[in-house]
């Protein structure tokens, strides 16, 4: 027996999908960078050096970042990297990228593996939170967050920064 | 709905059960074991009770460590991981409180993936199975919950915080409730271990990832604390009180391994870290007022655990929508009587925690894993306000 087309399908459209949003979720952490104090912060905290990556484990879907002269980059591959998020499979993080689930939810619910600081990665998961704000309407975000922050922002302004890398 | 459920620790409890341990240990394929401990269970006898159930010939005692300070460090857990491998050991015997049992599932997870720096394996359900290093549990106080759990909190102390490292393959193999072990712990420190099990029941009920299991575990552990951490405090030689906090302790840290602790941990740890509070303690003093802060997310849960804290009579008798308060009220109660019996701080600033020192501890506690699980979102302003109450 084999795994069937449609799983297949399934986890390529998946995999596609969720490729989709990492890009934009990095694109929303310069954007909120510059327009939201709070991630200012967050990030100013990071040493240069201080490298992430989010990944599905399914076709090759990640997210690496790293912090380099006081800046967000996007690398194509990170070894070693400071903090590694893992999802056990690519259906929950799909759930997390499509805004269905949030980050604190997956992480109780032990949906993903950590390698890395802890304590390091809570201020990743404050930004996360923080973008995921300003990238998903309220109602998608008053479900997987635990209080919809405040926007220094407004979304127009943040999806113009997002799509055209301002 | 989503939750895991592991609890696979045998469990002895009860008379002779140490006597037992060489037995479960030649089960598990170990015969020379590394005994880790600390200066005062040596001094005061407790060790030598362990020895002495050792006789048989099957497990030979390979070594004894007895440097294991109150706050298991990174540096500690290195330390005894190289001699284990020098003394050729097979297996790991903790005896002690939550720092001793904390730096023995540090040192297994080490050896079982063949590492030599521990931080090497910092993070969260990153490793696998690895090597089986034999691994029994005998905590000689009744709050931790370590024996059950599948974090281990362990002190950095280059970066001055309490780190978690957190697996499923850092659960012993036996967890071993003798009431041996608990005897002769002071009324003082039987009471801030048993607030902290207490604080285990209370926030694994109400943490992101409760669960029927949890939930069931949660509150037997407060029926429990509640029937018998008075008498186990004022009458310290009454084993049935002693064995039934040595459950309730277990059990709770069952409940909290499987669905987490949350706020009162998150800055607990930080208070611990930067001001050296003992844990108990800090988590008698932060519960009512963490408890507080989470009430209008939790009302539901709180009041539910009234029936469990204050029993039927009570519960039947309070409004519904009072029962939230009401099982604050009985926490705050409850460590009133504590300081009355045992002169135990109610206050962070009688527990030596100093105003100065906020900044850095509510810094720490928004950077705690624990954090992440709470159900109300908490900013560095709540904590300091938490605080401000607490002090």
């Amino acid at each position: 027996m084999k795994i069937s087309y449609k799983r297949k399908s399934i986890i390529k459209i998946k995999a596609i999908i969720s490729k989709i949003v990492l890009f934009f979720l990095y694109r929303g952490f310069k954007a909120g960078y510059k327009l939201d104090t709070r991630i200012k912060k967050e990030i100013d905290s990071w040493q240069n050096g201080f490298s992430a990556v989010i990944e599905t484990g399914e076709k090759n879907t990640k997210l690496c970042i790293t912090k380099e002269n006081g800046k967000l980059v996007r690398k194509k591959q990170i070894n070693n990297a400071d903090i590694v998020i893992t999802f056990k499979s690519i259906d929950v993080a799909f759930l997390m990228f499509t805004g269905r689930l949030g980050v604190a939810k997956a992480y109780a619910e032990h949906r993903f593996t950590l390698k890395g600081e802890i304590n390091q990665t809570m201020s990743l998961v404050r930004v996360i939170d923080l973008v995921e704000a300003y990238l998903f309407p309220k109602f998608i975000t008053k479900n997987i967050l635990k209080e919809v922050p405040k926007k220094e922002a407004n979304m127009l302004r943040t999806y113009i920064c997002v799509i055209t890398n301002i | 709905m989503y939750y895991e459920f592991q609890n696979s620790a045998k469990i002895l409890s009860g008379d002779f059960a140490l006597e037992n341990i060489p037995h479960e240990l030649k089960s598990l394929g170990a015969k020379k074991v590394l005994i880790l401990t600390d200066k005062t269970l040596e001094k005061i006898g407790t060790l030598q009770t362990v020895i002495d159930s050792m006789s048989g010939k099957d497990v030979q005692i390979g070594g004894i460590f007895t440097d294991i300070p109150t706050d298991s460090s990174i540096d500690v857990i290195n330390e005894v991981t190289k001699k284990y491998n020098q003394l050729n050991c097979d297996s790991l015997i903790a005896l002690g409180g939550g720092s001793v049992i904390d730096t023995a599932k540090g040192v297994r997870m080490t050896l079982s993936q063949q590492k030599e720096d521990i931080m090497d394996l910092a993070g969260c359900e990153l490793i696998n199975y690895g090597k089986h290093i034999p691994f029994v549990a005998i905590p000689t106080t009744s709050g931790t919950g370590s024996e059950a759990t599948l974090v281990a909190v362990i002190l950095n102390k280059v970066k001055n915080i309490k780190m978690e490292f957190i697996s499923y393959f850092l659960l012993p193999d036996v967890a071993v409730l003798d009431t041996r072990m608990t005897l002769t712990l002071p009324p003082k420190t039987t009471a801030s271990t048993g607030m902290d099990a207490l604080c285990h029941a209370i926030e694994s009920y109400t943490c992101l990832q409760k669960n029927p299991m949890s939930d069931a575990y949660a509150t037997a552990a407060i029926e429990l604390i509640r029937d018998n951490l008075e008498e186990a405090v004022k009458n310290g030689s009454n084993k049935n009180a002693r064995l039934a906090m040595a459950n309730a302790s277990l059990m709770a840290g069952v409940a909290f391994s499987n669905s987490m602790v949350g706020i009162i941990h998150a800055i607990g740890h930080a208070v611990g870290g930067i001001s050296r509070v003992p844990h108990g303690d800090a988590m008698a003093i932060l519960m009512p007022h963490c408890m507080r802060y989470n009430k209008d997310k939790l009302e539901e849960q709180y009041a539910k655990l009234l029936l469990y804290i204050a029993g039927d009579e009570v519960y039947a008798k309070t409004p519904k929508e009072k029962r939230a308060d009401t099982t604050i009220e009985y926490v705050e109660k409850l460590l009133n009587k504590m300081h009355e019996l045992t002169g135990l701080n109610t206050k962070l600033s009688e527990a030596g925690v100093k105003e100065e020192d906020f900044d850095k501890i509510a810094t720490g506690a928004i950077n705690d894993g624990a954090m992440i699980v709470n159900p109300k979102k908490a900013d560095y302003e709540d904590v300091i306000q938490i605080l401000k109450g607490a002090f």
